[in-house]
């Protein structure tokens, strides 16, 4: 009878102790899914300023076209990416696009001089800054996500949901004139390897 | 009382309890009274140098950053930290501006939750003490009916003294940050617009609150501000950490309020 006992007690301590360490699971591969949406949302305030971006830039470099076409084709194939590694590369490339344009107001000074073009900028280095934050909590969030995945108990129950490790969000900063630095300073250049 | 008037009192001290012993033919008192007067006469000089030290510290802080030194005062019951217990007294107020435009009072605060004893007595239970600083952003009263952004409690939260804020008509948000959410609650009232909240804790403002060494909480109700910490701070570095986080926390809401259009 006693033996009965110690196994049932057991039984319901085992069973306790996994619906925790499961809920514990759930919610940190919850506030993963929740800080992508943190991050996909200031990737999408990026997208709507490459259009102003554009036609500001093009009103003062006509014989610049390859360079806003390859720009505003970056911007639709980010848009239109899916997945997170998918994503990734394609926010990549817009953000080597954006140094470009970036870099035809060095030829242009009547550009680099335009009022609109400065609070474009200042604006992209805003939404940029919110990237490299986002990004911060996102990864924060993985890290925690995959400890518990890679750690006891964890290892044990992930496999009742299909809970794997996840990748890391990498993206560098887009690097803007000094004029038009956010006043904190962004997050690292990289700061995980996906 | 000082120097030399402080001496006569110590010397007409000793030799009362002289004189008195002497009559009364009590030896112990000529023996101890002396001590004992002397004693009691350095406890005090000691208690009034440290008020004063502290006084004069408060008011020298509050003149090099540009603050009026107010000292002993109340605040209107604005939001729940502020109306919280039976009573309630700020001290060391200071009075000024924060980021050049935004009106502030900072100073500690303190609150009493009392209760009454077998006799009918009324007697004090709990003492809570803080150091806040208070922020008129009247503009978001309508975009923030009511927004606490509390240290965590956990699950024996309870137990850990008098919560001063009620969770009736209020409802728990987690946010993005999984520091943020091992750090802090965050509690909104029911007709809080959601969409509005997501918008005012931007990435940068997540990562301000989960990394900042003050770990300072806050209040918006009524458009008020309060940020506060759970203790008193009484040094140089960490009030001025106080006063930087209260204007990168009011400098959010000015930012968020100013981009609505119903009030810009």
């Amino acid at each position: 009878m006693t033996v009965a006992y110690i196994a049932g007690g057991s039984g319901v301590v085992l069973l306790v102790w996994t619906a925790f360490a499961f809920n514990a699971l759930i919610k940190a591969h919850n506030q993963v899914d929740e800080s992508w949406s943190g991050i996909d949302v200031q990737l999408k305030r990026r997208h709507d300023l490459v259009p102003n971006l554009v036609e500001t830039v093009g009103a003062y470099a006509e014989h610049e076209q390859a360079t806003l076409q390859a720009v505003t084709e970056s911007c639709e194939d980010a848009a239109q990416s899916s997945g997170r590694r998918g994503r990734q590369a394609a926010e990549h490339e817009l953000s080597q696009a954006i140094v470009g344009v970036r870099g035809l107001s060095e030829r242009y000074p009547e550009l680099r001089a335009s009022e609109q073009y400065r609070r474009l900028q200042a604006q992209l280095a805003e939404v940029e800054g919110e990237i490299q934050y986002a990004r911060r909590i996102y990864n924060a969030n993985v890290q925690r996500y995959n400890s518990r995945v890679r750690g006891f108990p964890g290892s044990l129950v992930c496999r009742l949901g299909g809970y794997r490790p996840t990748g890391y969000f990498e993206l560098s900063p887009v690097r803007l004139d000094a004029a038009a630095e956010p006043s904190r300073p962004a997050a690292g250049r990289k700061a995980a390897v996906a | 009382m000082h120097g030399r008037a402080f001496a006569y009192w110590i010397v007409l001290g000793v030799v009362a309890t002289v004189v008195a012993g002497a009559a009364t033919h009590n030896l112990l008192l000529v023996a101890v009274g002396p001590v004992a007067v002397a004693a009691i006469a350095l406890a005090v000089s000691f208690a009034t140098a440290d008020r004063q030290a502290e006084l004069d510290f408060f008011a020298g802080y509050a003149a090099t950053r540009g603050f009026d030194y107010v000292g002993d005062t109340s605040t209107m019951p604005l939001t729940p930290l502020l109306g919280a217990g039976d009573t309630r007294r700020c001290t060391h107020w200071m009075r000024g501006q924060l980021g050049g435009s935004l009106g502030c009072g900072l100073g500690h605060y303190t609150y009493e939750v009392r209760d009454r004893d077998t006799r009918g007595r009324r007697q004090v239970r709990e003492t809570r003490h803080f150091t806040l600083c208070v922020i008129d952003i009247e503009a978001g009263i309508t975009l923030f009916p009511g927004l606490f952004l509390c240290r965590r409690r956990g699950i024996f939260g309870r137990l850990d003294g008098h919560d001063w804020l009620s969770h009736r008509n209020r409802h728990k948000v987690e946010l993005e940050s999984a520091a943020l959410c091992e750090r802090y609650d965050l509690w909104v009232d029911d007709d809080q617009d959601e969409l509005l909240l997501r918008e005012l804790f931007v990435p940068s403002f997540e990562v301000l609150l989960a990394e900042h060494p003050l770990q300072a909480c806050f209040e918006y109700r009524a458009g008020t501000l309060v940020v506060y910490v759970e203790r008193v701070i009484s040094d140089e570095g960490h009030l001025d950490w106080m006063r930087e986080v209260s204007a990168a926390i009011a400098g959010r809401f000015g930012a968020e309020i100013k981009e609505q259009p119903r009030v810009a």
